[in-house]
């Protein structure tokens, strides 16, 4: 065998095992989630019946019981999620409401502000979108602080506006769109001005049309992002029942065990949806950012 | 290739329209059809009424003792109520006679009966049963000793016991307890009131019922409505409907 196939076969072996351990938790919970309410209290509670006695330890606990197949197949789980407590419905309805406007609002005003900071004729833009990144690199719990000043300012903490605002102007989906932009070719935006083409022409009809790698990127990313907010809604949010299903998930643990992998496994269905849908020019929208 | 990024897409995009289906129908469904499955009930509230307990006995006119004479009282008349007496009135000790308790004392054999107001002066309690002494006043001087009189002994409860419809009240074969449910209002997931039963247990007074009225061992009313009939049985933390 060629040296340059065993490469071949160490790389793939080595990403094989590097996907596989990165799938794990998601095959983990999607196979448990067809898993009984007994099984799931049995294996994940502590919860000391006549099936978990042998293992009680002293303090009168169990250690869990971590399987990746379930004894009985049962859609036990997803009964209880989809059709004995709405309770889900409600926060699933909650995390979309949320989540879209955070995904729409970055679509609206990243294109046209990486359109802006590419095209602007400033010495100082660079500067500026230095200072505009830099936010990106400090973690988004130091930002709370600053975010709930403002919004009460604003009068909108506790509502949904509290969230989305702040995401709606994230400097990753411009700093994203800008790297794209940079690669294009600038030949075409001066003839479309020499014809006589005003700037949001040139960025509707010919710029905008040739992102959608960068903008399905920002997409799948954006939704990410978004359909797992937590922190966030923890901090603006004070009606339980206006939480995101990514804070109810949570309580379901702490109370209905039967259901949580069930209402997991919903509650990413969105979420791999979006990335199936964009997975083949997100590849193409990342390669810019050298994120890939 | 291109067909199988197609095929990807085309799939991500019908499973999305089947999961939006799937949470507008599970939506109406939770809001509707789920709201009608849920057990429908008769609530009640608790109230307390002054109740009176009694017990009767017979006993003999005597001269007071000097523990009677200081209390005032120039008669007294001795009873005993035995245990087998005592149980079968079913009232637990500490609801009935004590001393300074307030009696009625009716002087028998003559066609009148006259009746006085007496006071319990010693009430010893042992193996057999209670001895009651009751001091009285003959204010008409009529008795005599040796001449037999009927003691009432009677008094409101305090505080006032509490008397449920005995359809509320559960009995638990397993732990030997009775228990009732009760309601409880809350916001609901979707904004609109929500009722919750949660199971207490209550103890009984043994005297049990009165027609179909219970009577509970509590002291002031339940803070929260009780379930007095359901079409399905209850669980704790089971989401009801109210009836009317």
């Amino acid at each position: 065998m060629k040296r340059k196939d065993l490469i071949k076969i160490a790389r793939l072996t080595t990403v094989s095992i590097a996907a596989a351990i990165s799938l794990l938790p998601v095959f983990f919970i999607v196979f448990n989630s067809f898993m009984s309410v007994f099984e799931a209290e049995m294996r994940y509670t502590a919860i000391i019946n006549p099936y978990t006695m042998l293992g009680v330890t002293d303090e009168f606990m169990h250690y869990k019981d971590m399987s990746f197949l379930p004894q009985v197949i049962t859609l036990s789980g997803y009964r209880t999620v989809l059709l004995e407590d709405p309770t889900y419905y409600r926060y699933i309805w909650n995390s979309i409401i949320l989540a879209v406007p955070m995904v729409l609002g970055q679509l609206a005003v990243a294109p046209i502000a990486a359109y802006g900071f590419e095209r602007l004729r400033n010495r100082h833009k660079d500067k500026l979108f230095i200072l505009y990144i830099f936010t990106m690199l400090l973690p988004m719990q130091a930002l709370l602080v600053p975010h709930f000043i403002t919004a009460r300012a604003l009068g909108i903490d506790g509502s949904y506006l509290a969230i989305i605002l702040p995401a709606v102007f994230s400097p990753f989906g411009v700093f994203l769109i800008r790297q794209q932009m940079k690669g294009f070719n600038k030949n075409l935006i001066e003839a479309a001005s020499l014809d006589g083409a005003n700037s949001f022409r040139v960025f509707s009809s010919i710029v905008f049309p040739n992102i959608k790698p960068a903008i399905t990127a920002l997409i799948v990313l954006a939704f990410a992002e978004a359909w797992n907010v937590v922190d966030q809604a923890v901090v603006f949010i004070r009606n339980d029942y206006e939480m995101p299903m990514s804070v109810f998930l949570s309580e379901v643990a702490a109370g209905d065990v039967g259901a949580i992998f069930a209402a997991s496994t919903v509650f990413m269905f969105p979420a791999i949806l979006v990335f199936i849908y964009g997975q083949d020019n997100m590849a193409d929208g990342l390669g810019y950012t050298g994120l890939r | 290739m291109i067909g199988l990024k197609l095929t990807s897409k085309k799939a991500a995009a019908i499973l999305a329209i089947l999961f939006v289906c799937l949470l507008i129908g599970g939506t109406i469904y939770s809001r509707t059809f789920y709201q009608m499955q849920k057990p429908l009930v008769t609530i009640a509230t608790s109230s307390s009424h002054s109740f009176y307990m009694s017990m009767e006995a017979l006993g003999v006119v005597q001269f007071a003792d000097e523990l009677v004479s200081s209390y005032g009282y120039p008669l007294m008349t001795e009873l005993f109520v035995s245990n087998e007496e005592w149980e079968a009135t079913g009232w637990e000790q500490r609801f009935f006679i004590h001393v300074g308790n307030q009696v009625t004392v009716s002087l028998l054999g003559l066609w009148n009966s006259p009746v006085f107001e007496g006071t319990a002066i010693r009430v010893l309690y042992d193996e057999d049963g209670i001895n009651i002494t009751v001091g009285f006043t003959d204010s008409c001087a009529d008795s005599l000793e040796g001449d037999s009189v009927h003691v009432l002994m009677e008094r409101e409860t305090v505080p006032y016991p509490v008397i449920v419809p005995a359809s509320s009240v559960h009995y638990d074969s397993i732990t030997g307890e009775y228990y009732m449910f009760f309601v409880t209002r809350q916001q609901g997931v979707w904004g609109t009131d929500e009722f919750t039963v949660f199971r207490e247990n209550v103890e009984f007074m043994p005297i049990k019922r009165i027609g179909n009225e219970m009577l509970i061992d509590r002291w002031t009313p339940f803070e929260n409505p009780f379930v007095v009939s359901a079409d399905t049985p209850l669980h704790e933390g089971a989401k009801v409907r109210l009836f009317g």
